[in-house]
């Protein structure tokens, strides 16, 4: 998956998914903690999602918290984690 | 009379916090919190049968709605409080060492101490919502209710606290780091309406089952939040002892930040699940 496609993913998420009702434009840059459109159970939610469709596991323990809760940055995790676990074997 | 209190294995933080914390539990400053006032309201919908003979209180914590409701209860009737936190088990145990009818056993949802089919009426006040294993917990209260059992369950629901999840949720992220932020999330088991329906009808029927919701705003002091904080201190025992400090000041600033000319907002999303005998044949 590129970054552009996960980051599409995680975007339509969070639109079908927020916790406020803001119309707020949703893109690389947006700070979803601290705004309140995500709170930690959708943080939880959303991760389990990236996870789950785009067939990796997040690595928490590698994320930086300044990035984290954007969204450019959690994509850049997710690719990270995805790089860093071996290919499944043939 | 039985108040003896055994130990059991099964630990987590929580537990661990609402056991070390349990002397400070019953002070008036946690009474008069938004959780005091859900919780005497929760009491106060609490309605008893005449014919209940065995009424079981799971998560009694130091034991006040069992002592409130034994008190007006016929005397045939027994009261079982059940708490995981071996603290709370021994204040309740001492409370109700005068009333022959109240027995406290340490346990939990997902382990009653009951045996099959013998309880007739069970609830429980802002507890549900710490269990680890949701489905298990059912079936359990599914097992330990009579087939005409009835239930109240009063726990906190997905939108509970959103003013402070929004302020707070930067901060902890700072300090807790996201594995350990999303760790603490993962110890409540915070539902929707639709959620909690789905879960209880894995084991009881509708229309005998049944799920409301409500949004209550509670205005406090920040010192009178505060003081409730210590509940929720187990989520966050793993933030270094040296970040804590700093970690709590800019908490407070932020939770004082939401004060209006009522005070400081706080709202308790409260799922309210309830199981009926059926109607009586016309």
């Amino acid at each position: 998956m590129t970054h552009d496609q996960l980051q599409q993913l995680v975007v339509e998420w969070i639109k079908a998914n927020k916790r406020t009702s803001n119309h707020l434009e949703i893109s690389g840059d947006t700070e979803l903690l601290g705004t309140g459109i995500l709170d930690s159970f959708g943080f939880l939610d959303l991760i389990m999602h990236i996870e789950s469709k785009a067939g990796l596991q997040i690595d928490l323990a590698e994320a930086d918290p300044a990035e984290f809760a954007v969204v450019r940055g959690l994509c850049n995790l997710a690719l990270k984690s995805q790089a860093a676990q071996p290919c499944p074997q043939a | 009379m039985s108040t003896g209190v055994r130990t059991v294995e099964a630990r987590n933080p929580i537990v661990e916090t609402y056991s070390r914390l349990a002397r400070e539990y019953d002070e008036e400053a946690n009474f008069l919190s938004c959780w005091g006032r859900a919780s005497a309201r929760a009491l106060s919908a609490i309605r008893l049968r005449d014919d209940y003979s065995v009424i079981a209180d799971v998560g009694c914590g130091t034991g006040r709605a069992l002592q409130a409701l034994a008190s007006t209860a016929p005397p045939h009737t027994q009261f079982i409080g059940i708490d995981p936190a071996e603290n709370m088990c021994r204040i309740a145990a001492e409370k109700a060492a005068a009333n022959k009818a109240v027995q406290i056993r340490l346990g939990a949802f997902e382990k009653i101490p009951l045996e099959t089919a013998s309880v007739d009426y069970l609830y429980s006040i802002l507890a549900f919502h710490w269990v680890t294993d949701p489905a298990a917990s059912v079936a359990e209260i599914a097992r330990v209710l009579k087939p005409n059992g009835e239930m109240d369950l009063f726990f906190i629901g997905r939108d509970n606290g959103r003013e402070f999840i929004q302020k707070t949720s930067a901060i902890f992220l700072k300090y807790m780091g996201p594995a350990l932020l999303l760790d603490s999330a993962r110890l409540r088991k915070q539902l929707t309406r639709e959620a909690a329906l789905q879960l209880f009808s894995t084991a009881f029927a509708s229309p005998r089952l049944s799920v409301e919701e409500s949004l209550t705003t509670y205005y406090d002091t920040l010192e009178g939040h505060w003081s409730w904080w210590v509940r929720v201190e187990g989520h966050f025992v793993k933030i270094p002892q040296e970040k804590k400090t700093a970690c709590d000041r800019e908490v407070r600033e932020a939770l004082q930040s939401l004060a209006g000319p009522r005070g400081i907002p706080y709202t308790i999303h409260e799922l309210h699940v309830k199981l009926r005998r059926p109607d009586p044949p016309h």
